[in-house]
């Protein structure tokens, strides 16, 4: 439904106050025209057909001419564009200790926009070479050490990697000291060495090596997926679409009030992705102490397992607890096989219809569950101390649903069914949003708002939470 | 000379945090490079650090009198985790009461830590025996090409 008919729109139109939104997905390619109206966003038209694999232009090509047929502002004014097709951008990480380098190589992955196809601690074997060799990813992103910290495994890393067949590009971000090393020794590979990720301990510095894996992606993969070809056509280059999404996610908990501290859940067939903003801490260092390198101001996490087709039997398997009871268990699991032999299947009842909203309310739950940090009572000879790891929900006021099912999905209804736990199998208290509003992106209007907001940052953000409020309002 | 690196941190439960911050101005005042991880400090945490920060030496305190418990281990910990060679001191209260000041080191000798110092230890001569020993440690390793 349009809330606005191109045809009755006020007059006067002119090219800069009108903009095309587009986001080539994996299997549908969107597209939006929106108007500029007194500083927000008003959706003119929206439009969808499927992903052309084979040539990724087309789609594209397709809507515009559609959009345009008979509106002289979609003719002049400026198209975005985003892309997750292909496969988005495959990144292996490489890191040294779990819960540091490596967790900061995989946090600064996801917020450049990156699918982490896999990630790998400590040293490199043969097996882990032919492995990345298997998945042939765009990127390596090396890390390992602080400043003038570890070496031998950043050396022994790089020498490893020189043994691929691929030929990925490769991002250094480690220790500083061995990044000329790094840089003569990869010298067969397209290599960019930034700023370590990890300096220090206690200071995360993701924006030098986010910044390289987005030059590199546009300079070099949109060429691989015929995506350069757009470049012409739009104002500024294709970005991976979650990339976007996390730019947009920050600008809107930075512009927006009453929004500075909210969480997305993006649920798609296949993963689930949880964006959060604004989850300060409350470690004072004295009763609460906080562990491992301070959150970064968006948080990104995906879910491989969680999702409404072709995750959803491993969703079910991960989520066994949420129902707990064996006959819901089996009858899920018959469900989730057969919706996941067919990633465009639409449940056909209303029983089927009922699984699918308690396969989401199981898969929210989940990456909620494990996008939110941990907090733990120590109990000490003088009383108790908190010991708290990653972000902090628990001030969250709103949590938005998007992707197709939880698009179409009343949220009050989801709502009753998602249940969140309190505590996790170590028994340490979840810190989970305590009692979020929750709104759905209606129209799953979400890829082409952030992409409208890389151009109109302000009238964007006001319009995605106008929108999103809907329901409520 | 390139500074050495070396890990402070108090163990365990323990949050007396004073003693830790006269160390950490102490020895980076010597010329060390402190990575200080504070109070409540676990031996993993201590570990992750020394790998990742390419540390010669952990100094552990441990104050509130359950040192014994919370230390032991730590050397097959490091063992285990690849930096077996790492220089360990222990220092503080390292035990409840008023022990025998050669059983607190035998003790704590048989957990592998390399020198053991009580709560009056002469900061200076320790420094010094740092330097020594992360001296001795020091193996070219690493960018030979
Ligand atoms: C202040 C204090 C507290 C404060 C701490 C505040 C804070 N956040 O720092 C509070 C009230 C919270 C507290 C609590 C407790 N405390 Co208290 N506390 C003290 C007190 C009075 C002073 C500690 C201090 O700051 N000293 C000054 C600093 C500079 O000295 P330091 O900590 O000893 O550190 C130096 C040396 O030990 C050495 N050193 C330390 N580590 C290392 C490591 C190496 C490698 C080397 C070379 C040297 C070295 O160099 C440091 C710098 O000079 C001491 C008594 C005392 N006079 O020491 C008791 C004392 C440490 N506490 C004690 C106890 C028992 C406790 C409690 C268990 C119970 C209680 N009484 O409340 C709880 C434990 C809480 C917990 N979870 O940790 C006992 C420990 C007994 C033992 N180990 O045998 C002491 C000794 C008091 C006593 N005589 O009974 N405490």
């Amino acid at each position: 439904m349009n809330p606005m008919d191109p045809s009755g729109a006020p007059a006067p139109h002119s090219a800069d106050n009108s903009v095309i939104a587009v986001d080539i997905g994996s299997t549908w390619t969107k597209a939006a025209q929106f108007s500029h109206q007194k500083g927000i966003l008003e959706l003119v038209r929206r439009v969808t057909v499927p992903t052309t694999v084979s040539h990724l232009p087309k789609g594209v090509h397709e809507l515009l001419a559609e959009l345009r047929r008979g509106s002289p502002t979609a003719t002049e004014c400026p198209v975005i564009c985003s892309s997750s097709a292909k496969g988005g951008l495959s990144v292996v990480a490489v890191g040294i200790v779990p819960d540091l380098t490596l967790a900061m190589a995989r946090q600064t992955a996801l917020s450049a926009g990156a699918r982490i196809s896999r990630v790998f601690a400590y040293e490199l074997t043969e097996e882990d070479v032919r492995a990345i060799d298997a998945i042939g990813p765009d990127i390596v992103l090396l890390t390992g050490g602080t400043d003038g910290g570890n070496r031998e495994y950043v050396e022994r890393n790089c020498r490893m990697l020189t043994r691929l067949a691929g030929r990925p590009h490769i991002v250094y971000a480690g220790n500083r000291t061995m990044a000329e090393f790094a840089a003569n020794h990869l010298g067969g590979f397209s290599v960019v060495v930034t700023d370590n990720i990890l300096p220090d301990l206690d200071t995360p510095n993701p924006e030098p090596a986010r910044a390289a894996i987005r030059a590199i992606f546009i300079r070099s993969i949109t060429h691989g997926k015929g995506l350069d070809e757009l470049r012409s056509l739009t104002a500024e280059p294709v970005e991976p679409t979650p990339l976007v999404v996390y730019e947009f996610v920050r600008t809107l908990s930075t512009s927006v009030p009453g929004w500075s501290r909210f969480c997305l859940v993006d649920l798609g067939g296949a993963t689930t992705d949880v964006y959060s903003a604004g989850t300060g801490t409350v470690a004072d260092g004295q009763r609460i102490v906080q562990k491992g390198p301070p959150p970064p101001p968006v948080l990104r996490t995906v879910e491989g397992d969680l999702g409404m087709r072709v995750s959803a039997p491993a969703a079910v398997e991960a989520q066994r607890a949420f129902w707990g009871d064996e006959a819901t268990i089996a009858d899920m699991t018959s469900h989730a096989a057969t919706v996941s032999r067919n990633p465009g299947h639409i449940a056909k009842s209303e029983a089927e219809r009922t699984r699918d909203r308690n396969l989401a309310a199981a898969c929210v739950s989940g990456a909620l569950a494990r996008h939110a940090g941990r907090i733990r009572e120590v109990f000490t000879p003088q009383g108790a101390v908190w010991v708290l790891t990653g972000s902090d929900l628990r001030g969250v006021e709103t949590v938005v649903g998007s992707g197709g099912f939880l698009a179409s999905e009343d949220p009050a209804t989801m709502e009753a069914l998602i249940h969140l736990p309190e505590r996790d199998e170590q028994n340490r208290a979840v810190l989970l949003p305590q009692n979020p509003r929750w709104y759905r992106d209606r129209e799953n209007l979400l890829p082409l708002f952030a992409n409208a907001a890389r151009l109109f940052p302000h009238a964007a953000c006001a319009a995605t939470a106008n929108h999103w409020k809907g329901d409520a309002a | 000379m390139e500074a050495h690196t070396i890990v402070l941190g108090v163990i365990g439960s323990d949050c007396h945090a004073v003693g830790n911050k006269i160390l950490e101005a102490f020895f980076s005042d010597r010329g060390f490079r402190v990575i200080n991880l504070g109070v409540m400090v676990s031996q993993d945490e201590f570990i992750d650090a020394a790998i990742e920060t390419g540390a010669a030496a952990i100094l552990v305190s441990s104050l509130y009198g359950h040192g014994e418990i919370d230390c032991a281990g730590f050397r097959d910990r490091c063992i285990e985790r690849g930096v077996g060679d790492i220089i360990l001191y222990v220092g503080g209260n390292l035990v409840i009461g008023k022990h025998d000041p050669a059983e607190v080191e035998t003790l704590y000798r048989s957990m592998g830590y390399d020198r053991i110092f009580g709560p009056d230890a002469d900061l200076d001569a320790v420094a010094d025996l740092l330097a020594c020993d992360c001296a001795a440690k020091a193996v070219p390793t690493g960018t030979s090409r």
